[in-house]
């Protein structure tokens, strides 16, 4: 069987190599993880790691306040021959493809809890035709009927020539929201509640409309599982909010953003032909987030500055360990960092 | 003040340390190479004794130096010596000399920053911050700062996340120093001008 000693190059000069390469060929922040030697194929293997440094701004975004680094990330592998000292490692656009699935899988948790955090405020926003049609058409039925039969679900069902109806009731019953019958869905107690009180979660209950959104803004906070279909929906949304949001964990404060820097969320999300329509509609996304009580306008010196909202930051906060990555972007309220300002004379 | 290389170390160290501009560093990590080197070249230009070598250096903006140096989310991109001889030409009047082995050099930190300080002149150098904060080895990236003073037991930078300057007691700062290959910049005049000595002042 072959060993380490069989082989011309020995663990610490693989390294020295691999090194070598991730410094010269890649960059300086990249450092290399404890190797591994292959007895089959005669050659060691060092993930490559990175710990991205996070500069936290201030409010204005014009100073450093704090230095932070994420988790160690394995952004490839560098494999060295241990016979001839060969090299194979990923380029640097590979690293940098890496990184941004990474930094799109941090966008999307903090989306994901904002959904989780404010479904009950974003279930406000005007929907795109068809999008929620067929959840709205149970539960509107459910509110003014107070029951549905499931005979008419699933004649609706072979119409669309699909589980359009269907695929909502479990979740619906799951979520209290409908109570399964023999041949009915009628009301769960969560439904009875809405529809009981003048408030739910802080919104006034005064149309049916008003009900419905409050049973929408529960389907949505508890689904986020779906998220992708919910993110077809709020898309823009989600991309302006989540990088206001993301801002507002990094620095554990409400921030006064620039107008002009939320349009970098839509940018982060969107490219091309996409980018530039979602560009244009930005102003309307605004309004409607204001609208909804999302974000909040506020006026200095004749500029238009935006600022969140108090509740829906506080339930972001409390879904802090569902967040995964997200995490290490935390203020220190949240974790234990030092500051910069602390080393210096 | 112009030609007025050091000052006093503002905490209670009794050495002196370089008469740096400050610069900070506002928005991406990365871009901490730019700002040292526009640090520490226009210290050349403004606060060298020497007349002859202020008014021949050309001190470069931060563009011109990102014209020869990209950096990106994984730091200084293919870090090398050629685009420093490149922006040391334009600059005119110093040598900027990549320097880093594998395993480290042979001095330690303050002997191996000691030669510049004594001309007057400063040193980049790259730490791992991470180690240096939270003490986790090998995984930190690599920070660029310029060392501007060096006493006995510690060692002062000038860091461009940080505002003013830092100073270390020797052993933690060399700890961190690029454990891999303690990479640095020496600064040096280039050889049309002699450099003028400390004990000169």
């Amino acid at each position: 069987m072959s060993t380490k000693e069989d082989t011309a190059v020995d663990e610490e000069e693989a390294r020295r190599v691999a090194m070598d390469v991730v410094r010269f060929n890649l960059g300086t922040f990249l450092r290399l993880d404890t190797g591994e030697f292959d007895k089959e194929e005669l050659e060691y293997t060092f993930p490559i790691i990175l710990r991205s440094p996070k500069l936290i701004l201030d409010a204005d975004n014009e100073n450093a306040v704090d230095l932070r680094f994420l988790d160690p990330l394995e952004v490839g592998d560098v494999i060295v021959d241990a016979k001839t000292k060969d090299v194979d490692h990923p380029t640097i656009r590979q690293v940098k493809k890496e990184l941004e699935s990474y930094e799109e899988e941090l966008n999307q948790a903090i989306q994901k809890a904002l959904v989780r955090a404010s479904g009950s405020n974003l279930s406000h926003l005007p929907f795109p035709e068809n999008q929620y049609a067929p959840l709205q058409d149970i539960l509107s039925e459910v509110i003014l009927n107070s029951k549905i039969e499931v005979d008419e679900l699933e004649m609706m069902d072979s119409y669309e020539d699909g589980e359009k109806y269907m695929k909502y009731i479990d979740s619906l019953v799951e979520l209290d929201l409908l109570k399964r019958g023999d041949e009915s869905f009628r009301s769960g107690d969560v439904l009875n509640t809405i529809q009981e009180k003048d408030k739910f979660e802080g919104h006034e209950l005064e149309t049916h409309q008003d009900e419905l959104n409050a049973a929408l803004g529960r389907y949505f906070e508890a689904n986020v599982g779906e998220f992708e279909m919910i993110k077809r929906t709020l898309g823009p949304y989600l991309a302006i909010a989540g990088f206001y949001y993301r801002r507002a964990l990094e620095l554990d404060e409400l921030p006064v953003i620039k107008e002009d820097e939320l349009r970098d969320g839509i940018k982060f999300e969107y490219s091309g032909r996409e980018r530039r329509q979602k560009l244009f509609k930005m102003s309307r996304y605004l309004v409607q987030l204001e609208d909804v009580g999302v974000l909040t306008p506020v006026y200095q010196g004749g500029e238009r500055y935006w600022a969140g909202d108090e509740n829906t930051f506080k339930r972001l906060k409390a879904t802090a360990d569902q967040l995964g990555p997200v995490t290490e972007l935390f203020s220190p309220a949240l974790t234990e960092q030092q500051t910069l300002g602390g080393m210096s004379d | 003040m112009v030609g007025d290389p050091l000052v006093t170390h503002s905490g209670e160290q009794d050495y002196n340390v370089l008469n740096m501009p400050g610069y900070r560093q506002p928005q991406h990590a990365s871009e901490c190479i730019y700002y040292t080197l526009w640090i520490a070249t226009n210290y050349v230009a403004n606060s060298y004794p020497d007349k002859s070598v202020r008014d021949a250096t050309n001190p470069p903006k931060l563009d011109l130096i990102k014209q020869y140096i990209d950096t990106g989310d994984i730091g200084w991109e293919k870090p090398r010596q050629d685009p420093l001889t490149e922006l040391a030409r334009e600059i005119s009047s110093v040598k900027l000399n990549l320097q880093c082995r594998y395993g480290g050099h042979p001095q330690d930190l303050d002997e191996f920053v000691q030669d510049g300080l004594e001309n007057l002149l400063p040193t980049i150098i790259w730490i791992d911050k991470v180690l240096l904060k939270q003490g986790d080895r090998g995984t930190g990236p690599l920070h660029a700062v310029v060392v501007s003073g060096v006493g006995d037991s510690h060692i002062t930078i000038e860091d461009p996340l940080v505002e003013g300057t830092t100073t270390f007691e020797i052993d933690n700062l060399e700890e961190a120093w690029d454990p891999e290959y303690n990479t640095a910049i020496e600064v040096s005049l280039s050889n049309t001008f002699e450099p003028t000595r400390r004990e000169e002042l």
